[in-house]
């Protein structure tokens, strides 16, 4: 049935998805870069965006699907799609005022499983998907991360250990350009490519293009231009707690770091197995921390990261529920107008309040303020 | 009860060929670099100089395939 309001509506809150997709995850590809001195902020940020965008249109095999293997296809209506992204954003927008790198997938998954609960009850989820495709590969993909991350660091310090220190920095930082490039247009290719997936299946929930139809140009456009713009906009808060607050990094860390984060996004995805490249490139990071002997790292932290993994689908999916039963409540393409501007106003409110304790280009790098923990008793700071 | 979720034989080789794939980049990374380093040292022998080169060159050939490869992959899964 078409409802063109409603489908307009969708569509430019998937947008707003996609830009808080790019920001939030910026600093996967970006933090160790940034933390090394590789790059200036703003033109890590800047090369970051440049090649979200040349990834986004890589993506050519656009999938028309939501959640997909997690939840009943035929159920997914328009409504369902607006209550998941309006979840998902919610959690995105959520994490990024407390500075938390999260998976931006995950917020999609549980945004449209809280909404299809309401819709449906418990059957329309295919819950062993849910655990085998979402939760225990969610669990595995840092660690995973941090063996690839420590034993690359390893070897790196083996074989360049009569390399003068400023060579080897040099060289490095270099190489770091190269890797945070890398991660961007597999960013970019992926989800860009998940957000178009979900504007073309508004599309056909709303009989605007038939089911077997091929992805519109413009929304290839659209999806590419929102995740570039979200990255430029660069996360900063969630780029300091991934560049300085887990551990520090040197050029060479980074490096190893960032390489990790590559080798395993690429070579999962590839066989079958999509891990989260917010959980990869976390754990990347903390694995170096772990590889280097003597070196801190902020477990207090790392631990904080680690519950809001947990929460992140039942969270997303408590918004997701809430965003749906209210626009049902109140009823048709109103109600979803109302919700719209209510997550308009949250979102509004938590930006007006990260103005309290600005973070960006320029003290992104400052020194972390707490103490770091350890888990054995030592000092601190490879150099 | 996990065997009949995870398919445990695909994680490892996921592991193994990540692991591999990061050591191998990171390693032929180091080993470049320090192929250059000491080309660039005036006060080694011009025999460790030059296999020094040509150490160099053949570790940015094997990251040019390997970039070739992840761009491959990239764009084959999209």
């Amino acid at each position: 049935m078409h409802n063109t309001l409603l489908l307009v509506i969708v569509v430019v809150v998937a947008l707003a998805f996609d830009f808080t997709n790019g920001f939030h995850d910026t600093a996967n590809a970006v933090a160790p870069t940034i933390a090394t001195g590789a790059l200036k902020p703003r033109v890590a940020v800047a090369l970051a965006s440049l090649f979200n965008l040349v990834g986004a249109f890589l993506s050519l095999k656009v999938a028309a699907t939501i959640a997909s293997a997690l939840v009943a296809q035929n159920l997914v209506t328009l409504p369902v799609i607006f209550a998941g992204l309006i979840g998902a954003i919610a959690w995105n927008v959520t994490t990024w005022y407390f500075a938390i790198p999260s998976s931006s997938s995950h917020a999609l998954i549980g945004g449209v499983i809280g909404a299809m609960l309401v819709l449906s009850g418990g059957h329309a989820v295919l819950w062993s998907g849910l655990f085998s495709k979402v939760i225990i590969p969610a669990g595995l993909a840092p660690l995973v991360a941090l063996i690839a991350a420590a034993v690359a660091l390893y070897s790196a310090r083996r074989l360049t250990a009569k390399v003068d220190r400023s060579t080897s920095t040099i060289g490095y930082r270099v190489g770091q350009i190269g890797s945070s490039s890398l991660l961007s247009i597999a960013h970019g290719t992926n989800d860009a490519q998940k957000t178009m997936g979900v504007v073309t299946l508004a599309l056909i929930a709303n009989g605007t293009l038939s089911s077997n139809a091929a992805t519109p140009k413009w929304v290839v456009f659209c999806c590419a231009i929102a995740i570039a713009l979200g990255t430029f906009f660069g996360g900063w808060r969630i780029i300091r707690t991934m560049g300085q607050g887990f551990t520090c990094l040197t050029p060479q860390e980074g490096f190893a770091a960032q390489i990790a984060s590559s080798a395993v996004i690429l070579s999962s995805s590839h066989m079958g197995l999509p891990l989260s490249t917010t959980h990869v490139a976390t754990g990347s990071i903390v694995g170096v921390g772990v590889g280097t002997p003597g070196q801190a790292v902020r477990w207090r932290l790392v631990g904080d990261v680690a519950l809001a993994w947990i929460i992140t689908l039942p969270a997303a999916g408590l918004f997701g529920a809430i965003s749906y039963y209210v626009a049902h409540l109140i009823g048709g393409t109103f109600g979803v107008l109302v919700l719209a501007l209510v997550a308009g106003a949250y979102v509004w409110f938590l930006v007006r309040r990260s103005r309290r304790d600005v973070i960006n280009s320029r003290n992104v790098n400052d020194a972390w303020g707490e103490h770091p923990e350890t888990i054995e008793v030592k000092t601190v700071v490879a150099a | 009860m996990t065997g009949t979720l995870v398919d445990w034989t695909l994680l490892g080789h996921v592991v193994l060929v990540a692991v591999l794939a990061c050591l191998g980049v990171v390693a032929a990374f180091s080993i470049g670099l320090a192929a250059l380093s000491f080309f660039r040292d005036a006060k080694r022998s011009m025999t460790i100089r030059v296999s020094s080169a040509v150490v160099a060159v053949v570790m940015t050939g094997f990251l040019v395939a390997a970039l070739w490869w992840a761009f491959e992959l990239i764009t084959k899964k999209s």
